[in-house]
């Protein structure tokens, strides 16, 4: 069994899982480590019970069979977090049975998706405010849907996909919020390149206006009110860049509220390995920096799918038979041969999804005006409760790095180690910093990245 | 403290209803729909706060829903600060809500 953890892929949504099951088609063994309960990542995710929803992607069960037909070749792991990974692509891993275990493998691919990305706003901590993603895994895990007046706001097209999931199961929607303008003829010619995506985008619109949801182009929302929980909120329109605007604001009454512009790569393992990265908005920002085989600057360390850079689940699919093949001629394998076909297939696909890419990210690629919503007393960190004010105070009186910033505020510290804040903190330390975002130097974490009790750690050894 | 107020979700009936389990939050025994996520469960059940943050106190619940915000968190079966949204609904099962009590700090806070 030496060989089932030479290659550790970590993640099972589509480009995890297909890596590991185009290795076992060829006879390569792999250990497939996720953190939830049943493999498909957040696209292709399920609960306890198979739910149907509108827009479930039958690709989804398929792929969760094809694994447990092949669990003779792949380790699976799941209920399996990652809290640490060290630049010889040793690996932490935390298991089901709370114990902390360290393994070797000889390479590693990161197949660990993305964040959803939020703006700060006041109210944004009120209970009744859920991210648009939560909303979305809420109905596709357990089958719970809002059953009071619903505002979904942000860009990207979760935002109507969400809301129309949740029309669909009797929600009351009372507002769809879009920071993004329409897209422009240019970007709906490169949309159409993708027949069958576009398609289902003018789906989700048509059954919103058919049950007259207002859908509110070039808004925002700029405050959530409520005491205990969310009761309404205030609207604005915004200009070019996502900024909100003074005037032409409004208030519409809702007790659940979904929060989501977009999603960005998750890099906190990569950043925790070393590897070197890279700012480009229309990549998702922050993203590592790697090969065309997808290896970071740290040999033998892959990423691949949406956790490299951000580009939904048919790139998603397409890099997990491209890495496939590209850690097993990394390991010298000779089954990477049988894999190259595989990959040259994915490489073709990838050619022909350029021109959609491009166009959806033309329309609804995060502005920095989102994060200009934010007032004095609005919590930036909701694990330690800090402020803009006091981050604004900390820039003034020096920190303008982002670590000694998050030492001197704890912004960034609590239970989340950033993962909820992080983009919101460079965007403001930028902007109050006179610098250009790509120029706010990344925050470092270390192990464990999630809160691990002491007595799981009790066990490591040496490795 | 019972379920906070109205509960403003709820669980689509459907033909693969679950069987429910007695789970105690706080001091008061409800019927949660067994093998679920705890945090879904207990936003269907009224349950939208699930503690008080760390400086203010506010109420805070379930957020991101995919264990990354760390905003639901409850004491489970004396368990300090289990994600809800990590766990399953189990019979017997004892949530204690973390209201009022300050959260404990992260382990890398006494740096």
């Amino acid at each position: 069994m030496a060989d089932a953890s030479a290659i550790a892929i970590v993640g099972a949504g589509p480009a995890g899982l297909t890596a590991a099951l185009a290795l076992a088609a060829a006879g390569v063994r792999c250990s497939l480590i996720d953190d939830n309960d049943a493999a498909g990542g957040q696209i292709f995710r399920t609960g306890a019970r198979e739910r149907a929803y509108l827009g479930k992607d039958p690709r989804g069960a398929r792929l969760r069979a094809a694994l447990q037909a092949q669990r003779g070749l792949i380790d699976y792991r799941p209920q399996s977090e990652i809290v640490g990974i060290e630049p010889d692509l040793a690996l932490w891993v935390h298991g089901p049975a709370g114990v902390v275990e360290r393994l070797r493998p000889r390479a590693v691919v990161l197949a660990t998706g993305a964040l959803e990305l939020w703006a700060p706003i006041p109210g944004w901590t009120l209970p009744g405010v859920y991210g648009l993603g939560g909303l979305q895994i809420l109905l596709k895990t357990s089958g719970v849907v809002p059953r009071g007046p619903v505002v979904l706001a942000g860009a990207g097209p979760l935002l109507r996909l969400v809301a129309a999931q949740l029309l669909a199961c009797g929600a009351e929607i009372a507002a769809v919020i879009d920071a993004a303008a329409r897209p422009s003829l240019g970007q709906l010619a490169g949309l159409a390149t993708q027949p069958r995506l576009l398609g289902r985008g003018v789906r989700w619109e048509l059954a919103l206006r058919r049950r007259r949801v207002p859908i509110l182009s070039r808004h925002t929302v700029v405050a959530i009110e409520g005491t205990r929980h969310a009761q309404a909120v205030e609207v604005a329109p915004v200009d070019d860049e996502w900024r909100p605007l003074p005037s032409g604001r409004r208030r519409i009454d809702a007790a659940v509220i979904g929060l989501g512009f977009g999603v960005r790569p998750n890099i906190e393992l990569t950043r925790l390995a070393g590897c070197d990265h890279d700012h480009d908005p229309a990549s998702g920002g922050w993203h590592v920096s790697r090969s065309d085989a997808l290896e970071t600057t740290i040999a033998g360390l892959f990423v691949a799918g949406d956790g490299a850079v951000i580009g939904g689940v048919d790139r998603a699919l397409a890099e997990g038979a491209l890495v496939a093949h590209a850690v097993a001629a990394r390991l010298g394998l000779p089954q990477a041969a049988a894999l190259a076909a595989g990959a040259e297939a994915a490489r073709r696909r990838l050619a022909g999804q350029r021109r959609f890419r491009a166009a959806l990210t033309g329309w609804s690629m995060p502005r920095p005006g989102m994060f200009a919503a934010a007032t004095a007393d609005t919590l930036i960190c909701r694990c330690e409760d800090v402020t803009r004010a006091q981050i604004a105070d900390a820039v003034a009186a020096g920190y303008t790095e982002i670590g000694p910033l998050k030492m001197s505020t704890r912004a960034g510290m609590g239970l989340c180690q950033g993962r909820s804040c992080t983009p919101a903190i460079q965007h403001l330390l930028a902007a109050l910093a006179g610098l250009p975002v790509a120029q706010i130097s990344l925050p470092t974490s270390r192990i464990p990245i999630r809160p691990v009790p002491l007595g799981a750690m009790a066990t490591l050894g040496g490795g | 403290m019972a379920a906070d107020e109205t509960a403003w979700l709820r669980q689509v009936e459907g033909a693969d209803a679950p069987a429910f389990v007695e789970v105690t939050i706080d001091d008061r025994v409800v019927r949660l729909p067994d093998g679920e996520m705890l945090a879904a469960a207990l936003l269907a059940a009224g349950y939208a706060a699930l503690n008080g943050s760390i400086v203010q106190g506010a109420p805070r619940g379930p957020f991101c829903l995919m264990g990354s915000c760390f905003q639901c968190v409850a004491e489970i079966d004396g368990a300090p600060q289990v994600r809800t949204c990590r766990v399953a609904v189990r019979a017997g099962m004892r949530v204690r809500r973390l209201m009022d009590a300050s959260p404990v700090r992260p382990p890398d806070a006494a740096a």
